[in-house]
C-alpha cells in the first residue's frame, strides 16, 4: 500500500464521479489495496454528494411495464398475470323471425367485425410479446458471448483451489480470470452448505481479503459464478472460500469462519 | 437501522438470490436513477432499455459491491450511467440523440407524480449547485452527466489538468457543505 497523500482525496473525488482514467483508477486501486479511514471517509463523503448530484436533475419515470421486463430478465414471475381477453357474449338459440333478417346479417356482420379486431389485437399482443423475447434472447446471447470469451481469452488466468484441512474432501472448485476486461468465472461443485451455515468467497489483494458474496448452494451443488469487475488483475493474488454463519461473515472485511479452500492465480 | 445499512442488507439478500430485495431496490431508486439516465440519453425508450440492464447488471453483480468504495445508491447510480454512457457513445445512438437535441420537443421540467419532498430535495440541490463558482459547476456536470474524463474536461475548459482535479475535490466538498444534512428520501 502507498502512504496517503493529499493527491490520493483529489482521485477520491474523481472516483465519485466516475471520471477517473484508467491510469489514476490503477494508483487509487493500488492505494486502497490497504485500508485508508482518510479514503475510506472521502469515498463515503463524495459518493454522497455524487447523489445529490443526481437529485438536482427534474424527477421522471420510466413506463410501469419496465419493472415487469426487470424481474422477467432476472427469471422472477412476471407481475400482473396473463393478459385479459375479451369476453365473447353467448349468442340466443333461437333463428330470428325471416321478416327480420336484415337486422340479423348485420349482428352477425358486427359479430364478425368484433372477432377479426379481437384476432388481430390478440395477434398484435402476441407479436409484440415474441419480439420482447427475441430482443431479450439476443441480449441474453450477446451476454453469453462476452463470457465465452472470458475463457477464450489467451491472457487469461486459472486458479485450482486446494482444500484446506477444514474443507470437506468433496469439495472442488475453480477459476479464470480474464486481465483484459476484469471479468472472471468461478465454477464451484459438491458445495452444499451445512444447515444455518454459508459459504462465501473471498478474494485476496495482497493480505487483505475483500467478500465476493455467498455462494449460494444449488440442486446438485454445482454453483458458477459470473463477476463483471474482479477490480485490479495486477493485485489479485489468490482466491479463498470460507465457513460462514447463514448470510455471511458478520465483518465485511475478514472471514469469521474457517477457510475451506484457497485458489492461487497462475500466470 | 440507517438508509445505508439497510441497503446493504437488501444487497446481500440480492446475492443469494432474493428477488424480492431487487424489487426493493428498484422502487427505492429508480427514481433518483431514471432521471440521470434519461438526461444522458434523452430518449425514454433508450433510457428504458439502458435502466434493464444496469438493474440485470446489478442483480448479476451485487456480490461485488463494496461498501468501502462508497454507499450503495452512488454505486447504483455509477452501474446505471455506465450503461446509458455506453449507449450514448456509440455512434448511432450519438447520432440519434444529437437530431432528437434539434426535434425533440423539451421533455416535461417535473413528473407529476414524484413526492414533493424529492422535489424539494432537488430544488435545494439545484439551488446549491447554482451558488457554485461557474468551472466547479462545469466540472461536475462535465463529468457527471457528459461523462468526460478529467482530461476532457481540461480541454473544454482550456484548464490545466492539476486545476482539474483540484476543482473536481473542491466542487464536491462545497456541495456537501452547502447540503450538510441532505440526504436522498
Amino acid at each position: 500500500m502507498s502512504q496517503h497523500r493529499d493527491e490520493h482525496l483529489d482521485l477520491c473525488a474523481a472516483y465519485a464521479l466516475g471520471c477517473l482514467d484508467e491510469a489514476d483508477r490503477s494508483r487509487l486501486e493500488a492505494h486502497l489495496s490497504e485500508p485508508c479511514d482518510l479514503c475510506a471517509r472521502a469515498l463515503r463523503d463524495f459518493g454522497g454528494s455524487a447523489v445529490l448530484l443526481a437529485a438536482s436533475v427534474p424527477p421522471a419515470l420510466p413506463g410501469p411495464a419496465l419493472k415487469s421486463r426487470v424481474m422477467a430478465a432476472v427469471g422472477a414471475g412476471v407481475e400482473g398475470g396473463p393478459p385479459k381477453e375479451g369476453r365473447i357474449i353467448p349468442m340466443r338459440s333461437r333463428w330470428a323471425p325471416l321478416r327480420r333478417l336484415g337486422w340479423a346479417l348485420a349482428a352477425c356482420l358486427l359479430l364478425a367485425t368484433a372477432i377479426l379486431l379481437t384476432t388481430t389485437n390478440h395477434l398484435r399482443r402476441e407479436l409484440k410479446r415474441a419480439r420482447d423475447q427475441a430482443q431479450s434472447l439476443s441480449r441474453d446471447l450477446d451476454a453469453e458471448r462476452r463470457w465465452a470469451a472470458v475463457l477464450a481469452s489467451p491472457s487469461a488466468r486459472a486458479a485450482s483451489f486446494s482444500l484446506t484441512p477444514a474443507g470437506e474432501a468433496e469439495l472442488r472448485a475453480r477459476a479464470t480470470v480474464d486481465p483484459e476486461t476484469h471479468r472472471a468465472i468461478l465454477v464451484f461443485e459438491n458445495f452444499k452448505a451445512p444447515s444455518g451455515r454459508d459459504y462465501e468467497l473471498w478474494a485476496l489483494r495482497g493480505n487483505t481479503p475483500v467478500s465476493l458474496g455467498l455462494i449460494r448452494s444449488e440442486p446438485g451443488g454445482r454453483v458458477v459464478l459470473r463477476i463483471e469487475d474482479i477490480g485490479d488483475p495486477a493485485t489479485l493474488t489468490a482466491f479463498a472460500v470460507s465457513l460462514e454463519p447463514e448470510g455471511g461473515s458478520p465483518t465485511p472485511n475478514e472471514p469469521s469462519g474457517p477457510i475451506v479452500m484457497i485458489g492461487s492465480l497462475g500466470g | 437501522m440507517t438508509r445505508q445499512e439497510q441497503d446493504v442488507a437488501c444487497l446481500k439478500r440480492l446475492s443469494a438470490g432474493d428477488t424480492r430485495a431487487l424489487e426493493e431496490l428498484y422502487d427505492r431508486y429508480t427514481p433518483l436513477v431514471y432521471p440521470v439516465v434519461l438526461r444522458i440519453l434523452r430518449s425514454r425508450s433508450e433510457a428504458e432499455d439502458a435502466l434493464q440492464e444496469a438493474w440485470v447488471k446489478v442483480w448479476r453483480t451485487a456480490s461485488t459491491y463494496d461498501a468501502r468504495r462508497g454507499p450503495v445508491a452512488a454505486w447504483l447510480l455509477t452501474v446505471a450511467r455506465t450503461r446509458a454512457l455506453d449507449r450514448y457513445r456509440g455512434a448511432a445512438s450519438r447520432k440519434r440523440a444529437e437530431a432528437r437535441v434539434e426535434t425533440d420537443p423539451p421533455q416535461a421540467a417535473e413528473d407529476p407524480s414524484s413526492s414533493p419532498v424529492r422535489k424539494q430535495i432537488g430544488q435545494r440541490v439545484r439551488i446549491a449547485l447554482g451558488s457554485l463558482e461557474p468551472q466547479h459547476r462545469r466540472v461536475l456536470e462535465g463529468a457527471y452527466f457528459d461523462g468526460l474524463s478529467q482530461m476532457e474536461i481540461a480541454a473544454r475548459l482550456g484548464a490545466p489538468l492539476g486545476t482539474v482535479k483540484s476543482w473536481t475535490r473542491q466542487a464536491l466538498t462545497k456541495l456537501r457543505e452547502l447540503l450538510p444534512h441532505e440526504e436522498w428520501a
